[in-house]
């Protein structure tokens, strides 16, 4: 029988206390009690793994208890924890020979969720409190045989979360210093990093008092009405009806609510909603109350997006136009991906006897995109054999037909069949956009207006960059990537009449 | 049961003073138990017990240190002020001190060396406690050894709530210029040390008198009773270090607190060796005199936990592989801004700024493009503004350079950065048996509570 109020004080004691002062983390809500478990939820920015936010708990463990593993799992179905992962602390309820830890660890070592759990008892917890860093826990789950491939924190798609992020500082520190006085809009191509830019924005402005930021994803918003409906569902407030208008009445009422502070829409994905909004009658009158609002001084918005965006901001009867300020993403400084592997990599133990070399190929394989570098982290983490990487591990990887299909997608994102078609006759790594021309023209290809267009959709996806008047391939590895993938003549003649169209 | 803020459940008084009450009370947020001061509600109106009020949660705030109570919060809830505090699980030195013997030396020392590590820090952050007497002193049930009540507190350099010629403190423990009512500095509070080492060694207060007016009279005008007439076992060279420290004339005493700690433990560490067993027991550290060593020294550690460790268990040896070099006692940790929560790791010389080039760089426009540098010398690391527009300020004070200590809080520009150490080499034991003792603590109740009526 477990005196549960106190059982609970000094799980929070140790929790709040001394766990947290080693592993460094913030304690998010306490989990109810749930038959001799205790535990908190935390979040832990400073682990390299790819759990920020896991419960920790104390268990009261007695071998007499018929499935200690279904209470916790039961426990954390009632924490509404969205992952498994979890550190189980075994506090044994009876003096005697049996070592409680390694007795739960064989469970779970048997059960579906070896991967999952970390036990850890009493001497871990001495080791970590001592050690007084992250690194001793890390330690530990390692050598609790959970793989290396399911601790990986590299992100693959989506934003990342605040840890993963990596660079971008000029592009941050601009839009929080000028939000005040004005809108921006991040446009790039896929998976560049246009999102975790936003959610970066996000956790910053979120912690000034002078603003009240707001995130939406609008990949899914397909007209005004799931638009306006998931706005009044984030802010709790009815909505009548879906018309732009709606949304005016929306912020006003939000302005109107006690302590409020300037708000900052930041408009994730807005190239759909963009498009619907620019062929409604009237033309565009969700984003000209936007650019409405903010020369009023009401609210300022930062939109992200990629294609549809990118040609209204240059369109001159778009609302865009003269409304935002906008930044075309780049990939990385090559600083930037060396800490994006060196960071997560030490933590989890990984040697590194060619660091340097391995990051510098990493930074000609990638050209420094932030994408195709977390994708091959990630499966270097899942392939690796010895807690050890050289170059030619990566090398290895980045030669596979999977890392050559993945490349090839991210480079050409959603690219038009002229944009491809210029990639592929194009060998580089650099050309004049006169001998494009002449290219593209044996192919019966003349309209210089398209060409030109497709060039800065090129460059927008960040595989061409533009040098006076000529272009080199920014992914400096394309040309060669894509002819090892595909029949490039093939793919010319497939793509050929698309093109012309 | 009655709470405060909804919140802080009171569980029981634990002390009454002039200024308000001192409940545990259970913060249901955190399921941990803390110290909840409240303002006695006939002051709340007395805008300068207010103000005091809240300066002490403003002094306490800004210090962050082992020795130190720690503060968590100010608040107002129902009309009532206070404030919350760690709980010291423990008694106050005034209590050991009750039966009238004189302390073991060992004893005695270990607590001058807590006492004064808080103080030192302190001094270095502006602050004068001006109140240091046991009843001040808390020793937790881990033998933390904690300085409390921050109450008459006074930052060096502000403005005063408390004028010059107002007597604030305890007559029995006060320096000369506080009992006249003249401006202090930190070598009160190194006089007041002072008295309580006296005291721990011969349970006699150095200028006791049989009244208030008598021990002040003493306290100004007469030199302390020699400490041979009273426990002639003392080492010679701690009379000569506790008289220069009592000195009337504050310019004679030690300079700093640290001097006089380590004067203290010097004088008194050779005369450790040929000391037979003092008075009393050090109940710090009872396996001095053949007791049983605290449980948290007996921890029986595997090999593999062994080397996890930054000393052996059970021994104040350190192992090298954890000093080897600076960058693996202390780090940054980046509070605000696009990098919070980033460990930013140090070594012997970093630069600070927004430059590219800085070793540090920051994406925070108000910062200088060389901002400040960090570097390691002796033994601990340093900071220096270069030159920067906005300054370089350390908890608070600007600074043109200044020795950095763990938890320190650094501002550069709109950036605030946590200096963590985790222990200058010294202190790493320290802190490493500091924690252990309190996870000792932890476990056992844990256990405890898991076995309940089982």
């Amino acid at each position: 029988m477990v005196d549960k109020d106190q059982f609970v004080a000094l799980t929070g004691r140790l929790v709040n206390g001394l766990l947290r002062e080693a592993i460094g983390y913030s304690v998010e809500r306490e989990i109810p009690y749930y038959r001799a478990i205790a535990g908190f939820m935390v979040e832990a920015p400073m682990l390299w793994i790819r759990h920020s936010r896991f419960p920790i708990l104390t268990i009261a463990y007695d071998q007499k208890s018929p499935d200690v593993l279904a209470d916790v799992l039961k426990q954390l179905e009632m924490a509404k924890t969205t992952e498994y992962f979890a550190l189980l602390i075994v506090v044994p309820t009876r003096d005697g020979t049996v070592n409680e830890a390694e007795e739960l660890r064989h469970v779970i070592s048997n059960s579906a969720y070896r991967h999952d759990f970390v036990v850890l008892d009493r001497e871990h917890l001495s080791s970590i409190i001592v050690k007084g860093s992250s690194q001793r826990l890390v330690e530990i789950i390692l050598e609790q045989g959970i793989e290396l491939s399911s601790l990986s924190p590299y992100v693959l798609s989506g934003p990342v979360p605040g840890k993963m992020f990596f660079g971008r500082e000029k592009e941050v520190k601009t839009i929080s210093q000028k939000i005040q006085t004005g809108d921006y809009a991040v446009v790039g191509g896929r998976r560049i990093g246009k999102s975790s830019i936003l959610m970066n924005l996000l956790r910053l402005l979120s912690s000034d008092p002078r603003y009240q930021a707001h995130y939406m994803n609008c990949e899914d918003k397909f007209d005004y009405e799931d638009f306006i409906q998931a706005l009044g569902d984030d802010f709790y407030l009815p909505v009548d009806g879906a018309d732009p208008r709606v949304f005016r009445r929306l912020v006003t009422d939000l302005k109107k609510r006690p302590g409020s502070r300037q708000m900052i829409f930041l408009l994730d994905e807005v190239d759909g909603l963009l498009d619907y909004d620019s062929r409604c009658q009237p033309a565009g009158a969700l984003f000209k109350t936007f650019r409405a609002l903010s020369h009023e001084g009401v609210c300022r918005f930062v939109f992200s997006g990629s294609r549809t965006l990118f040609k209204h901001l240059r369109d001159p009867q778009s609302p865009f136009f003269n409304f935002c300020t906008y930044m075309m993403l780049k990939p990385l400084e090559e600083k930037s991906v060396a800490e994006m592997v060196r960071m997560p990599m030490r933590q989890l133990g990984i040697e590194l006897p060619e660091e340097d070399a391995l990051i510098q190929r990493m930074v000609e394989i990638t050209s420094c995109h932030p994408n195709l570098t977390q994708w091959l982290c990630d499966r270097l983490l899942t392939q690796i054999q010895d807690h050890r990487l050289c170059v030619r591990d990566l090398d290895e990887v980045a030669g596979s037909f999977d890392f050559r299909e993945h490349f090839v997608q991210t480079a050409w994102g959603e690219a038009a069949a002229l944009e491809k078609l210029i990639s592929l006759i194009m060998e580089g790594p650099r050309f004049e956009t006169l001998e494009l021309l002449h290219r593209l023209g044996q192919y019966g290809i003349q309209a210089k207006d398209r060409i030109r267009q497709s060039l800065d959709m090129l460059q927008l996806g960040a595989l061409l960059e533009r040098e006076g008047e000529s272009y080199y391939f920014a992914l400096s590895t394309f040309p060669a990537m894509v002819r090892r993938l595909e029949d490039v003549s093939l793919q010319i003649d497939g793509l050929l009449e698309r093109a012309r169209n | 049961m009655p709470s405060i803020a909804g919140r802080y459940q009171i569980l029981e008084t634990i002390g009454r003073g002039a200024m308000g009450i001192v409940y545990k009370a259970l913060d249901s947020r955190f399921n941990r138990v803390v110290a909840l001061k409240v303002l006695n509600a006939d002051l709340r109106d007395d805008s300068t017990y207010r103000e005091r009020f809240v300066r002490e949660a403003h002094t306490m705030g800004a210090l962050s240190h082992p020795n130190i109570v720690r503060f968590y919060e100010l608040g107002e809830s129902d009309g009532k002020s206070f404030m919350v505090l760690e709980y010291i699980d423990g008694h106050s030195l005034a209590e050991s001190m009750k039966d009238g013997q004189p302390c073991d030396l060992d004893y005695s020392v270990e607590i001058i060396q807590q006492v004064g590590a808080a103080l030192s820090y302190a001094h270095r952050h502006g602050v004068i406690h001006r109140d240091i007497k046991p009843n001040n002193i808390l020793i937790s049930t881990s033998n933390r050894v904690v300085v409390s009540d921050f109450g008459v507190a006074k930052a060096a350099a502000a403005s005063s709530l408390t004028e010059i010629g107002t007597v604030l403190g305890t007559p029995a423990y006060m320096s000369p210029e506080q009992a006249k009512g003249l401006r202090l500095d930190e070598r009160s509070d190194l006089f007041c040390l002072a008295i309580l080492m006296y005291q721990l060694v011969t349970a006699k207060r150095p200028f006791a008198g049989h009244d208030m007016t008598e021990s002040l009279y003493n306290l100004v005008t007469q030199p302390p009773t020699p400490l041979s007439e009273l426990n002639p076992s003392l080492p010679s060279a701690l009379e000569t270090t506790l008289l220069k420290a009592l000195a009337k004339d504050p310019s004679l005493r030690h300079s700093s607190v640290d001097e006089f700690v380590s004067e203290v433990v010097r004088c008194c560490g050779e005369a450790s060796l040929a000391r037979t067993p003092g008075p009393r027991p050090n109940p710090l550290h009872p396996d001095i005199h053949g007791n049983t060593a605290p449980s948290s020294l007996r921890s029986d550690f595997s090999d593999a936990t062994r080397e996890a460790l930054p000393y052996t268990p059970g021994s104040i040896a350190r192992t090298a592989p954890l000093l080897r070099k600076p960058g693996d006692m202390a780090w940054f940790l980046v509070l605000n801004g696009p990098q919070r929560g980033q460990k930013l790791s140090l070594s012997e010389r970093v630069t600070l700024g927004r430059a590219p080039d800085c070793d540090l760089v920051f994406a925070d426009e108000s910062l200088s493009r060389q901002h400040a540098t960090v570097y390691f010398q002796g033994d601990s690391f340093h900071i220096a503004d270069r030159g920067s527009s906005n300054g370089t300020l350390v908890n608070g004070l600007r600074v043109q350079q200044q020795a950095l200590h763990d938890r320190d809080e650094i501002h550069i520009g709109k950036t605030i950065l946590l200096f963590v150490q985790a222990a200058s080499p010294d202190d790493l034991n320290a802190e490493a048996k500091r924690r252990l003792r309190d996870l000792d603590d932890v476990w056992k109740l844990l256990t405890q509570a898991a076995r309940h009526g089982g």
